[in-house]
C-alpha cells in the first residue's frame, strides 16, 4: 500500500448505496426462498428415512393395533399410497400456499398449533438473547479494566460458559435454585419467575461464545490509536468504551447473533422440555418421537423462517452500527 | 519570559525497562520544538508523557503547564488538561478518527467534554475549526467518515480534532508519516500557522528534513535521552552529537548517487556509478501499458495509461508519484501479476507480458521484487531459515545442507547475521525484515528487481542503511532496479534515470541530475517544492 490512500470516486459510490443495499436485500429474500425449499426437501425425505410406516404413526403410533383396512384408510386419507414423488410435490404445493395440513397426532391444523406455540419459544430466545448479549457486555467490560487477572478470569468465565451443555446447566440450576434454595420454580410456570431458569440455562452458554468473539475485538478498539485519540481529548475510560470500543466490540457479537438464534432454538428443545414449557422445541420432540410429519415439518420451516429474518435482522444492524460496511 | 511547558528529569519505566531517561524541555508560546530520533528512542512515549497517557511508570523532576505542576495529578485532573490545556495529534493519521463515526462529532468530543456549549455551539466551532485547518466545504465533511476523506483530509480533521478547544500546547506525533509530499508540505504549513496564533507545538518524528522546515529549536532523542537540543539553524549547520550527525547524513535529498547515506562499511565502493551498459538492450522495456480497472458500481478506473519506458541493464529507473498515481499497478504489469489492455512489457528484449504464464513461468526467476511490507508478505509462523529455503530453487542448492549454506550466504549479502535464520519475521527489525525480503528476492539470483516503496515504512536512518544496501548489491551482481517511491528525496538519491507518474501517465521523464534541475513538467516542479530536504 502507497501512502495516502485517495477518495476521488466516493461520490459515485455513495449515491448508489442505497440502491447496492436493496440490492442485497432481494439477494437475501431469493436465498431465504432457496434456504425454505431446501429445508422442506430436506426434512420431507430424511422423515422417510425413519423406519417404520407413517400410516401406523397416523393411527396413535407404533404401538396401536390398527387394523389393515384402518392403515389403508389413512394412507389414502393422507395421500401417503401415492408414489413418493408425487408425496413430494403435493407437500411443496401446499406448504407454497401455507397449507401446514394437520397433525396426525393432535388431529388439529398445524398452522394455528404452530402459532400458538411460536410465540413462548420467540420470547425465551430473545429474552435469551438479549441476556446473553447483556452478560457478554458486563464479563468483556469489567474484565479488560487493565489487569492480566482480570482477564484470564473473563477469558476463563467464558470458555468455561461456552462449554455448559444446556441440558446439565438446566439440571445444575434447578438443583440449585428449586431444589436448594426454594427461590424458583422447577418448573416453567406461567409468569416471569418461571422463565428465569430457562432463560438462564440458554442465555449463560451463549454469552460465553459471545463473551469472546467481542473480548478480542474490545481489547483490539480500546488499543487502537482512534481511542489514543479519544483519551487525548480528555475521554475518561467509560467513554471511550461507550463512545467508540464497545460499538466496535459489538460488531462480530451481531454477526454471530444470527447463528446464535438458531443455537436458542435448538437449545429450546432441550430446555422447554427439562423445563415443562410449552413451545416449539417441545411440539417438536414430541413430533419427531410421534413420527409426526406434518408438524415436524411446519416446526422445522418455522424455525427456519425466523432463522432468516434474523439474520437479515442482524445484517441490517451490523450496517447501523458500522456504517462504512460496503455492500 | 516564563515558559509554557517546562519538563526536567522526565523518566518513563515500562517494568525494567527504562524507555525515558531523564529528559528536559521547554517549549514557549508559539515555539516550534522539534524531537528527532530513530524509532525507540522514546520520543514517542516522551509525548504521551505530556499528556500522562504512557501506561507505564512515569518520574520527573519537574512537568509543568504555564506554571502550573501536572506531576501527581489524578486520574480526572488529567482528563482536564487532555484535549482543553494540551492538544495531541497522534501518530497513524490515517486511522486515528473513529471510522465508525462522523468526524464533526469526533472533533466536537473534546467541545462536549470540556465546555457546556450547547450542541448547536459546539457544531458552530466544529465547522469553524474545520475550516481553519483547511477543510473545504465544512459543511460536508462535518458528517463525513474518516473513510470518506483523503489521507490529508484525514490528517486536517485529526488536526482540527486536537485544536477545536484551542489549547495552548500541541504535542504532533509524527503528523506527516504516510502522507504524500505534496499534502505533507501543507500539513506542516498548517502546524507553522498555529504556532503563529500563539500555540506551542512539539513536534515528533525520526525525519530530520520534515521538521527543519517549521522548528524553532530541535531536540535529537537517543536511547532515552536527549543528546543534543539547540536553535535549528546551529543543530543542521555545526551538529554536535554523533546522532545528529547520523540523522544529517540520512537524509537522502541532494545526496548524490552512490554515495553513502549511512556510516560504517565499506566507503571504498562509493563514488559515483557509471553504467556497466553490459548489454545493449534494455533490462525492462514497456509500451503503452494500459491497465483500466471496473469495478461494479463505480466509474471505470484507468490506474495506468500509456505508459512507457526503458531501463537499461545496470542502472535504476525511479518511478516517483504520489499514492493513486498509478505506480504500483505499473510494478504488478511490469511483473506480470496482472495483465494489460494495451501495450507491451519486453525483458532483456523479448516477449514477457504478451507470453502465456506456462512460457513465461521459467523465466520469472530473472525479477524479483520487494515491497513496502516485508511482514505481510512473509508467513509468520516460518523462521528466516524457512523463508529463505522456500525461494531458493533447486538447482542452485540442493539437499538440506547445501540449502542451509545457500541461505546463510545470503543473510551474508545483505549484511545479516547467521544468528537471525531462526527468528520469526515479527521478532526482527523492519530494516532486518526488508533485508530479509531483499534475500528472498535475491534467492533465485534474478538480473532485474522491482522495488515497490522498499524503504518508505522505514525510520530515516534504517532507509539510509537499506538503500546503501541496494546500491552495494547493484555494483556487486549487476543488477538493473525498477524503483518505485513518493519519496523524491530517494528517487534522487537511487536513480539514473526518472520518470514522474501522475494519475496514470508518465509526466516526464529524464536523467536524474538533470530532471531535477531543470524539471520541465509543473507537477514535477511542485513535488520538488514539497519535498522535504535540508536548508543547505
Amino acid at each position: 500500500m502507497t501512502p495516502g490512500s485517495t477518495s476521488e470516486t466516493r461520490a459515485p459510490a455513495r449515491r448508489s448505496r442505497a440502491g447496492a443495499l436493496a440490492l442485497r436485500l432481494t439477494g437475501r429474500l431469493a436465498g431465504g426462498v432457496f434456504v425454505l425449499w431446501a429445508v422442506a426437501t430436506l426434512t420431507f425425505f430424511a422423515i422417510r428415512l425413519i423406519p417404520g410406516d407413517p400410516a401406523q404413526a397416523v393411527l396413535g403410533g407404533p404401538g396401536s393395533q390398527a387394523s389393515e383396512e384402518a392403515l389403508a384408510a389413512a394412507r389414502a386419507e393422507y395421500g401417503l399410497d401415492q408414489p413418493i414423488l408425487v408425496q413430494y410435490l403435493l407437500q411443496l404445493g401446499r406448504l407454497a400456499t401455507g397449507d401446514f395440513g394437520s397433525s396426525y397426532s393432535l388431529r388439529t391444523e398445524v398452522a394455528p398449533l404452530l402459532l400458538s406455540q411460536l410465540s413462548g419459544t420467540l420470547l425465551l430466545a430473545g429474552l435469551s438473547l438479549a441476556i446473553a448479549w447483556l452478560l457478554a457486555l458486563l464479563v468483556a467490560t469489567w474484565t479488560t479494566r487493565g489487569t492480566r487477572a482480570a482477564e484470564w478470569v473473563g477469558s476463563g468465565l467464558e470458555i468455561v460458559g461456552a462449554g455448559l451443555p444446556h441440558f446439565w446447566l438446566a439440571t445444575l440450576v434447578i438443583l440449585v435454585f428449586s431444589v436448594g434454595l426454594g427461590w424458583l420454580p422447577p418448573i416453567s410456570t406461567p409468569g416471569p419467575l418461571g422463565l428465569v431458569l430457562p432463560v438462564l440455562t440458554l442465555a449463560v452458554p451463549l454469552a460465553g461464545f459471545l463473551g469472546q468473539v467481542m473480548r478480542e475485538s474490545l481489547l483490539d478498539a480500546l488499543d487502537s490509536p482512534y481511542a489514543l485519540s479519544a483519551r487525548a481529548r480528555g475521554e475518561s475510560e467509560t467513554g471511550v468504551r461507550l463512545v467508540h470500543a464497545l460499538r466496535h466490540a459489538a460488531l462480530p457479537g451481531i454477526s454471530l447473533s444470527g447463528w446464535a438464534f438458531g443455537y436458542l432454538i435448538s437449545g429450546a428443545v432441550v430446555v422447554e422440555t427439562i423445563f415443562a414449557r410449552p413451545g416449539l422445541g417441545r411440539t417438536l420432540l414430541n413430533a419427531v418421537t410421534l413420527r409426526d410429519v406434518p408438524v415436524v415439518i411446519g416446526v422445522v420451516m418455522i424455525v427456519a423462517l425466523t432463522y432468516i429474518l434474523v439474520t437479515v435482522l442482524t445484517d441490517l444492524l451490523g450496517r447501523i452500527v458500522d456504517p462504512t460496511a460496503r455492500a | 519570559m516564563t515558559d509554557l511547558l517546562r519538563v526536567e528529569g522526565l523518566r518513563v519505566a515500562f517494568g525494567e525497562r527504562d524507555v525515558v531517561r531523564g529528559v528536559d524541555l521547554r517549549v514557549g508560546a508559539g515555539e516550534c520544538l522539534a524531537i528527532v530520533g530513530e524509532s525507540g528512542s522514546g520520543k514517542s512515549v516522551t509525548a504521551r508523557a505530556l499528556l500522562g497517557l504512557t501506561g507505564g511508570r512515569v518520574d520527573a523532576d519537574a512537568l509543568a503547564l504555564n506554571g502550573r505542576s501536572l506531576l501527581g495529578l489524578s486520574e480526572r485532573k488529567w482528563r482536564e488538561i487532555r484535549g482543553r490545556e494540551i492538544g495531541l495529534i497522534s501518530q497513524d493519521a490515517l486511522v486515528s478518527l473513529d471510522p465508525f463515526r462522523p468526524i464533526g462529532r469526533e472533533i466536537g468530543d473534546a467541545l462536549r467534554l470540556h465546555t457546556r456549549m450547547s450542541a448547536s455551539a459546539r457544531r458552530g466551532r466544529v465547522l469553524e475549526t474545520l475550516a481553519e485547518v483547511g477543510l473545504p466545504d465544512p459543511a460536508l465533511r462535518f458528517g463525513q467518515r474518516s473513510g470518506d476523506l483523503s489521507g490529508g483530509q484525514r490528517q486536517r480533521a485529526l488536526i482540527a480534532s486536537a485544536v477545536v478547544s484551542r489549547p495552548p500546547l500541541i504535542v504532533a506525533d509524527e503528523p506527516t508519516t504516510a502522507l504524500d509530499v505534496t499534502v505533507q508540505a501543507q500539513i506542516l504549513d498548517l502546524l507553522r500557522s498555529l504556532t503563529r496564533e500563539g500555540a506551542g507545538l512539539v513536534l515528533i518524528s525520526h525525519d530530520l528534513a520534515v521538521v527543519s522546515a517549521i522548528a524553532d529549536r530541535i531536540a535529537v532523542m537517543s536511547d532515552g535521552v536527549i543528546v543534543e537540543e539547540g536553535p535549528t539553524s546551529r543543530v543542521l549547520t555545526s551538529p554536535v552529537a554523533e546522532q545528529t550527525r547520523a540523522l544529517i547524513a540520512a537524509v537522502p535529498f541532494g545526496r548524490p548517487r552512490g554515495s553513502r547515506l549511512s556510516a560504517g562499511g565499506p566507503a571504498a565502493s562509493a563514488g559515483p556509478l557509471t553504467a556497466p551498459a553490459s548489454s545493449p538492450t534494455p533490462a525492462l522495456r514497456a509500451t503503452g501499458l494500459t491497465k483500466t480497472f471496473r469495478l461494479p458500481g463505480r466509474d471505470p478506473l484507468t490506474a495506468v495509461a500509456d505508459v512507457s519506458f526503458e531501463l537499461p541493464a545496470g542502472t535504476t529507473l525511479g518511478l516517483v508519484g504520489e499514492s493513486g498515481s498509478g505506480k504500483s499497478t505499473t510494478a504488478r504489469l511490469v511483473l506480470a501479476l496482472t495483465t494489460p489492455d494495451a501495450g507491451e512489457v519486453q525483458v532483456e528484449g523479448r516477449p514477457w507480458s504478451a507470453l502465456g504464464e506456462s512460457a513465461r513461468g521459467p523465466h520469472r526467476r530473472l525479477m524479483g521484487a520487494i515491497y513496502q511490507d516485508p511482514l505481510s508478505s512473509f508467513d509468520p509462523r516460518l523462521s528466516v531459515r524457512d523463508i529463505l529455503g522456500d525461494a531458493i530453487p533447486r538447482d542452485i542448492a540442493d539437499g538440506r545442507t547445501a540449502r542451509l549454506a545457500e541461505a546463510r550466504r545470503l543473510l551474508g549479502t545483505v549484511g545479516l547475521d547467521d544468528g537471525l535464520l531462526d527468528r520469526r519475521p515479527l521478532h526482527l527489525s523492519g530494516g532486518q525484515r526488508q533485508r530479509v525480503s531483499i534475500a528472498r528476492a535475491l534467492a533465485p539470483r534474478p538480473r532485474i528487481l522491482i522495488c515497490d516503496e522498499p524503504v518508505s515504512a522505514l525510520d530515516v536512518s534504517v532507509q539510509a542503511t537499506v538503500l546503501d544496501l541496494l546500491d552495494e548489491l547493484q555494483r556487486e551482481l549487476g543488477l538493473s532496479y525498477l524503483f518505485i517511491s513518493h519519496d523524491l528525496g530517494v528517487i534522487q538519491h537511487v536513480s539514473d534515470t526518472v520518470a514522474v507518474m501522475e494519475a496514470g501517465r508518465i509526466v516526464e521523464t529524464g536523467p536524474t541530475e538533470q530532471l531535477f534541475r531543470e524539471p520541465r513538467h509543473p507537477y514535477t516542479r511542485r513535488l520538488l517544492d514539497s519535498a522535504p530536504r535540508l536548508p543547505v
